[in-house]
């Protein structure tokens, strides 16, 4: 973001000076147009001197703009705002979008004047709600405006895709050629670990090509060496970058006619973005070259590749009624001024992220925010004063400004350690997470397991190549979720073939259908056609209306559940459905998750049951019991106590380490559970991880298709797991949903074992 | 003749008659040898898990007239900070005000350079071995990394021993309480796998001994499937003869426990 404006502003300054000669010549007399940037990194001078001659244009981040709205100084210069521009809207569809929503509430409550709000992307859907969100349920304009910008997108293999070792070396090979034939590149791989080893294996195996003209680009390396990728890549003086996700956003990065995706980029919109890379002038071809990595991938790539030819757009998705969110914005409106409660619940309901927001909700924040909680002996002070009287509220400390300005934001801070296996970097985990790992024990990471071995300082060794089960639960991943509306369409191609194989269409007849519908070219339809034959004969075809169920006993049960929902959606689906098989037989379960589906293993598996039980209506509650005690809800707890400024990462000055941050949630997420059920940030921890990293609506829509008869349930029993479920076997990133209580467990192990010490009494008679 | 001392087990203690013996404590430590953040809230874990144990006996109708530690009561860092002095103080009140200052023996464990200073002030003095004689029998304490000759003179002088007590093996006999190895085993089937504290007990030497888990966090100890890598060396009984002991899990739910026959079936 603060890359961004910095280049918006060299962006801006030179147009204006072009602006300013045009004029001269023409003999037109201009007034200067003074432009502004506060970001967290203007010095107090830069600020001051805004406030002395106020900027025309004023540049800023969601946070920034917040602290300014508490300033009184600057709030002043917000009397007369007449346009608000939001660039790269689509990249605001979370909690710091949520934020500013709020924040243009607030400004446009200050301004005299409504301003007009603008809103810009090149990659965005539903254009209704997102209007809805950039101007608050109020009327606007939409100007759908179909980009003639052309573009040039296929789908490539290198080679086989069922071999190993051999389609690795001709990947790199592949891309090299790419790389070769064009000016300058852009990889896009999916996660930060992925960059770093395109990177090495590029200048290992050509180091002719690649000496100091490849840089990686992610949000792990520090802000200076970004910033020096970055002007490198406009000086033209690199040959390609590799980045994750950190060059998505519009920054000028020079000129590029190349982008390569590294694997499937998991969504249209995104595809397009990173496409769209590449030419960036206006009458650009984009050209755009998908590497497909395995056989789920090649057909989530060609159905990604159709969507981006047809420029379909899959539907963003925007939180609502985050309550740590408004604790903050709460927080920061009190210090502005003394409000009327109603006015201010007025003001906050005009947000679209908000608009549904309930009385009692608001005022269990509130409550929370005035001290009512009790948690003065947790060191959590009221902020605010509501007197029920006068409906009057406002903030309460004489420090108030100061610990707002200092602990501001919604991005949670995470840290970091090093995996390391064989003396390579394997990826890296949360410290956190470290922390619950005694040594022998087994984890997930990218999919793979590895066993702990010690610790030495920000690093972490391990074992790869491990066979037992993971002995704690992961449910942290870096992989990005495949979209629901993706994910559909990739089914409905699933359904479309399907049917060409039971109407015995002939092999030509398929290949062509395939050719045709994915844009795809001889190899690649070669490709496709063999995986499903090989699924279709083997087994069955799970598609869009349907879910294929597949048990096979190799050294444990397993059983497969082909649901290609995307993993947000599969997510909420596996563990509702694990922890009511679970609650059955008192044992803990093996899960597994990716985009296509999940595959349980255990010694007894009640799918049945357990499918007859979870209807939509009931998908909430058994999701709320089966996350109560996981890690995962107390991670996303840390992050709203920080959020709503419960936990204060700054404290006069004093810096919290992320540890620190994590033992004070810790604490007082036992201490809120004996309180209340309904305290605000549990219940908007809750919500975050049933929503926003799952995602409850959809699969509560799938359960309703499956009871409407949309979808159907098809069981089968195989010897070998299907070709199909091989990758959600061999890589779908597998966790524990501990059930089984850790002495009924013993007790069960002692009964076994004494089992087979009386067997070996009765043999020695 | 039967061995007619009553030994009880129970949560991570022993209970032999009216004497209490708990294991390494280690204040301020946890279970990966770090330093705790909050001392404070650790030793509310302790105190409370102390509170549940005298609750019950005194359900039971039974009073301890005598606690023994065996040592590694505060874990040595090289240094220490005043939350844990005072947290320390705190604890050694606590057992006093149960039993009384003479009736509370702490044994010097490999980690207690930082407390005998602590108890003096306690007018206690740290023990390199304690000796009891209940039932006309010889009961020793020590913490389990140096073996105390004098504590086991009975044995020791063995031949003597024999002359003396002809016809009369009851002083023969001897019994002993080790810390120190915090032992705990692992127990897994195909989709499971869990560590849990455990006692271990067995024969060596001829002499009947019994080792306690750690009295710390839950899941702090010593994994036994590692006992052939090393720590063991630090033991007083060899890693071949521990093998022939047997493994007790307690289950504290249940008040039971649980006997899982001879260690090198398990691992």
């Amino acid at each position: 973001m603060k890359a961004l404006n910095n280049d918006i502003y060299v962006n801006l300054i030179k147009p204006l000076e072009e602006i300013y000669s045009l004029a001269h010549i023409k003999g037109v007399k201009l007034q200067k147009i003074r432009v502004g940037l506060r970001t967290g990194d203007t010095s107090v001078n830069e600020k001051n001197k805004m406030l002395k001659n106020p900027p025309h244009i004023f540049i800023t981040t969601p946070e920034s703009l917040a602290i300014s709205l508490t300033t009184k100084k600057f709030i002043e210069h917000f009397y007369g705002v007449e346009f608000i521009i939001i660039d790269e809207i689509h990249s605001l569809g979370n909690k710091r979008g949520v934020y500013l929503s709020l924040s243009l509430e607030r400004l446009e409550e200050l301004s005299k004047i409504t301003p007009v709000r603008i809103g810009l992307s090149a990659t965005i859907a539903p254009l209704e709600e997102v209007a809805l969100f950039l101007t608050g349920n109020r009327d606007c304009i939409v100007a759908d405006v179909k980009t003639e910008k052309k573009s040039d997108i296929k789908v490539l293999t290198a080679g086989s895709l069922i071999d190993d070792l051999k389609s690795d070396s001709s990947l790199y090979s592949l891309m090299d050629k790419l790389i070769q034939e064009h000016k300058t590149t852009v990889i896009f791989t999916n996660t930060r670990s992925a960059t770093e080893r395109v990177v090495n294996h590029l200048k290992e195996r050509f180091p002719e090509n690649y000496f100091n003209n490849i840089e990686a680009h992610h949000s792990s390396l520090s802000k200076e060496h970004r910033f020096l990728v970055e002007d490198k890549l406009r000086k033209g003086e690199l040959k390609v970058v590799v980045s994750s996700t950190s060059l998505e956003l519009g920054i000028d990065i020079g000129y590029i006619d190349l982008v390569i995706l590294l694997g499937s980029p998991k969504s249209s919109a995104r595809a397009l973005q990173r496409i769209g890379r590449a030419g960036h002038k206006l009458h650009d071809v984009s050209v755009g070259r998908f590497i497909v990595l395995d056989r789920d991938d090649l057909v989530e790539c060609s159905i990604l590749a159709k969507e981006g030819i047809e420029r379909k757009i899959d539907n963003i998705y925007i939180p609502r009624n985050c309550l740590d969110v408004l604790s903050q914005q709460i927080y920061g409106m009190c210090i502005q001024r003394v409000w009327n409660i109603d006015e201010m619940f007025h003001l906050i309901k005009k947000s679209y992220c908000y608009k549904d927001l309930t009385k009692e909700d608001f005022m269990s924040v509130i409550s929370y925010l005035a001290g009512e909680y009790a948690l003065e002996h947790r060191n959590v002070y009221a902020k605010i004063w509501y007197d029920n009287k006068t409906k009057q509220v406002g903030k309460k400390g004489k420090l108030a400004r100061v610990i707002y300005l200092t602990n501001v934001g919604t991005i949670p801070e995470e840290s970091f350690v090093t995996v390391i296996s064989d003396d390579k970097k394997i990826g890296v985990i949360d410290e956190i997470f470290l922390e619950k790992m005694k040594q022998g024990d087994v984890f997930v990471l990218g999919g793979r397991k590895y066993q702990f071995l010690y610790t030495r300082g920000m690093k972490v060794y391990v074992k790869s190549g491990v066979k037992r089960n993971p002995t704690i639960p992961s449910w942290f991943s870096e992989q990005l979720p495949l979209s629901f509306d993706s994910a559909l369409e990739i089914g409905k191609f699933r359904k479309l073939i399907n049917e060409l194989f039971e109407k015995k269409k002939n092999k030509k007849g398929i290949k062509d259908f395939i050719k045709e519908y994915s844009y795809s070219d001889e190899e690649i339809a070669d490709q496709i056609y063999d995986y499903f034959y090989e699924q279709f004969y083997y087994a069955r075809i799970p598609h869009k209306s349907k879910i294929l169920i597949e048990s096979y006993k190799g050294e444990k049960n397993y059983i497969v559940v082909h649901s290609l929902y995307g993993r947000r959606v599969n997510d909420a689906l596996s563990r509702a459905l694990g922890y009511l098989m679970g609650q059955k037989v008192g044992r803990d379960i093996e899960i597994g998750i990716n985009d296509n589906g999940f595959y349980f293993s255990a010694e007894s598996l009640p799918i049945d049951e357990a499918l007859k039980k979870l209807r939509p209506e009931n998908l909430r509650e058994a999701l709320e019991e089966a996350i109560a005690k996981t890690e995962i809800l107390k991670r996303r707890f840390r992050h709203c106590a920080t959020r709503s400024l419960m936990i204060l990462r700054n404290y006069k000055g004093r810096v919290k380490t992320v540890g620190k941050q994590h033992m004070k949630s810790h604490f007082l997420l036992s201490a809120i559970n004996k309180i209340s059920k309904n305290f605000p940030i549990l219940k908007e921890a809750k919500r975050e991880v049933l929503e926003d990293l799952m995602d409850i609506k959809n699969a509560e829509l799938v359960l309703k298709w499956i009871n409407e008869g949309k979808i159907v349930l098809e069981k089968i029993t195989t010897k070998l797991p299907s070709p199909f479920s091989h990758n959600l076997v061999m890589q779908g990133y597998s966790d524990l949903l501990k059930i089984e209580d850790k002495m009924a467990f013993m007790k069960r192990m002692h009964e076994e074992i004494m089992k087979e010490i009386n067997k070996k009494k009765n043999q020695s008679y | 003749m039967k061995n007619n001392l009553k030994i009880t087990y129970l949560n991570d203690c022993i209970l032999i008659e009216d004497v209490l013996v708990i294991g390494d404590i280690h204040v301020g430590c946890n279970e990966y040898g770090e330093r705790v953040v909050f001392p404070g809230i650790q030793l509310e874990g302790i105190i409370n898990k102390l509170e549940e144990i005298f609750g019950y006996l005194k359900k039971q109708n039974k009073k301890i007239k005598k606690i023994i530690q065996l040592g590694d009561f505060k874990h040595d860092f090289g240094n220490i900070t005043d939350v844990e002095w005072r947290e320390t103080i705190k604890l050694i009140d606590y057992f006093i005000k149960k039993v009384g200052v003479k009736n509370l023996f702490i044994i010097k464990g490999n980690h207690d350079n930082v407390l005998e200073p602590i108890v003096r002030k306690k007018s206690i003095k740290l023990k390199e071995f304690y000796k009891l004689k209940r039932k006309n029998q010889d009961i020793c304490f020590m913490h389990g990394n140096k073996l105390f000759e004098q504590c086991l003179n009975v044995q020791t002088n063995k031949q003597t021993l024999r002359k003396n007590t002809m016809g009369n093996k009851q002083t023969n006999r001897q019994t002993i309480f080790l810390g120190h190895l915090h032992p705990a085993i692992t127990l897994s089937d195909k989709y499971k796998s869990e560590k849990y504290k455990c006692f271990l007990h067995g024969k060596w030497n001829g002499k009947e001994v019994y080792i306690l888990p750690s009295f710390s966090s839950s899941s702090f100890g010593y994994d036994l499937r590692d006992l052939d890598g090393g720590k063991e060396k630090f033991f007083i009984i060899p890693s071949k003869g521990l093998k022939n002991f047997e493994v007790i899990i307690y289950n504290n739910n249940e008040k039971k426990e649980y006997n899982f026959g001879k260690l090198k079936d398990l691992i």
